[in-house]
């Protein structure tokens, strides 16, 4: 015991060492280390920084499918009527609410890698002497998010949606469009304005077949 | 000195001995409800054709298996992790069932990370720190001690270690929440449940719009968050001040699961707050209750020492 006591000691106070640095903002001392920072959240991933802060916008996916043949095209929106179902069935809510993770958990991803990516740019840009982002930068971007789970994830549940809606998989190619409806700021809660909905992400058309 | 021998203290007697025992039923309860709720949508989540993108689970890879064969036999997988869940509900294989549950619970996070939230992430850490615990001497199928000295100080340390680690990463938790929320405007300037409120992901009653237009509502819940967020990782160590500080704590989290269809998260928080108390304080309070009952309704209830037999020590392996 004298022997194990102090090792056990000293791998509690340095696991508990490493948590504190690892799960804090960024800053000087903690840049530091990390690769070592990358290690540890790689074995043992925590994020504790709920809700700060709370998105300020509903989210909106709809997928666009295209007739290969005649060029028409049907929009289907998904995220609201699950959102719908969820409020009404709760607390028995757990089908939708599922279906809700997967799906906003999906658009999350690739609203944090495109925020990511686009500092990336506008920082490769201005060490390049270039004022503004081009469009060859976007097509890049874009083509990084289709190749990423996220929008794997997305676009095979388009497949699902397009079999509800009795469409053709085989016909059809399908363009995702990630949106935001804005919640009006604190101070015009009584407003009647419609809501402002901005689009972050518009893909290319692809094919509905994996 | 008086630090040691508090540290030497901590080998002489599992303090949590009951409430480690009363989260290990929880954690079970919970994980095989998680798996009921997911019944139907199983294969959505982790089988092989799935719609969700599968990412390497790691874990089991370095272990020479691959993930897709797991997606392929999740069935099996989740057979598995049932039946290891049922061995640590009645505590058989103890510690080593414990690692193993971790191992599948740690996995089958990695399988579908979509569905995860923070209560998920804190679970985790709790399973991996209850693998060191003793957590066998209540609501188990054998009880046990060691009789070699050694080994019972060991067990005793690993026990109070443990549920010395979870109160701290959980005040830690509740530290960088609130330092995270501090940092943005919308919590600073006391209208952040406005927003959390009206979100439709998470409107969970009809009156949610209601209050959140209400602007003293907003303002005393905004803060009211951040205070407990703040003060709690302070407050709780204090005998004086932690009853209160875990009342409001549970106020919060109950006001979370009603009005943001938060749940499981919710639970398992409040759950967790019950390592804050010793074997003692949890006798004493149950010993009240239970006389309570015994006045008001006239039966004859045991009282909590009266009802656990002594624990049967065996050799120590």
């Amino acid at each position: 015991m004298n022997i194990l006591r102090p090792i056990i000691y000293l791998a509690f106070i340095s696991y508990f060492a490493a948590t504190f640095l690892f799960t804090m903002p960024d800053n000087y001392v903690s840049l530091q280390f990390y690769h070592q920072q990358q290690v540890f959240q790689q074995w043992l991933f925590q994020r504790w920084g709920f809700f700060a802060p709370p998105p300020n916008y509903d989210e909106r996916l709809y997928y666009e499918f295209r007739d290969k043949l005649t060029r028409q095209t049907k929009t289907f929106e998904v995220m609201e009527p699950i959102v719908t179902l969820k409020q009404q069935k709760a607390p028995f809510n757990w089908h939708e609410d599922i279906v809700d993770y997967l799906l906003s958990g999906s658009m999350t991803g690739i609203g944090d890698d495109l925020h990511d990516m686009r500092q990336d740019l506008i920082y490769r840009n201005k060490q390049a002497g270039k004022s503004a982002t081009d469009t060859s930068g976007e097509h890049m971007l874009r083509e990084t998010i289709q190749h990423g789970i996220s929008f794997q994830t997305l676009r095979n549940y388009a497949a699902i949606v397009a079999q509800k809606n009795r469409l053709d998989t085989a016909r059809h190619e399908v363009r995702l469009i990630l949106s935001h409806v804005m919640l009006p700021k604190f101070a015009d809660r009584f407003s009647t304005k419609p809501r402002r909905e901005e689009a972050y992400f518009i893909s290319d058309y692809v094919t509905l077949n994996r | 000195m008086a630090l040691f021998k508090y540290l030497l203290s901590l080998e002489e007697k599992n303090r949590y001995s009951f409430y480690l025992a009363v989260f290990r039923i929880f954690v079970c309860f919970h994980l095989i409800k998680t798996i009921l709720f997911q019944w139907a949508y199983l294969d959505i989540l982790y089988g092989a054709n799935s719609f969700v993108s599968p990412v390497p689970t790691f874990i089991t890879e370095l272990l020479g298996i691959p993930t897709h064969f797991l997606r392929e036999h999740y069935q099996w997988f989740i057979t598995a992790y049932l039946l290891i869940i049922v061995l640590y509900l009645f505590g058989i294989g103890k510690h080593f069932t414990a690692l193993l549950l971790f191992l599948c619970y740690e996995t089958l996070q990695r399988m579908c990370n979509l569905v995860l939230n923070g209560g998920d992430n804190l679970m985790k850490f709790i399973m991996l720190y209850m693998v060191f615990a003793d957590s066998y001497q209540y609501f188990s199928i054998k009880a046990g001690q060691f009789r070699n000295q050694t080994l019972r100080r060991l067990s005793n340390l690993g026990s109070n270690l443990c549920v010395r680690a979870i109160t701290l990463h959980f005040c830690m938790i509740y530290f960088w929440s609130a330092w995270h929320k501090i940092h943005a405007e919308v919590w600073f300037n006391g209208v952040a449940t406005y927003y959390t409120f009206s979100i439709g992901r998470f409107k969970g009653t009809p009156w949610n719009d209601f209050l959140a237009r209400n602007g003293v509502f907003v303002t005393i819940s905004t803060y009211f968050t951040l205070i407990v967020e703040v003060y709690f990782p302070v407050l709780v160590w204090f005998k004086k001040t932690r009853l209160v500080v875990v009342l409001c704590g549970i106020a919060l989290h109950l006001g979370i699961y009603v009005f943001m269809m938060i749940y499981g998260f919710e639970i398992i928080f409040i759950m967790t707050y019950g390592f804050f108390f010793k074997d003692e304080e949890w006798q004493a309070f149950l010993n009240k209750l239970i006389s309570r009952i015994n006045r008001k309704a006239k039966w004859k209830l045991p009282t909590f020492a009266e009802f656990h037999p002594e624990p049967q020590v065996y050799a120590g392996r």
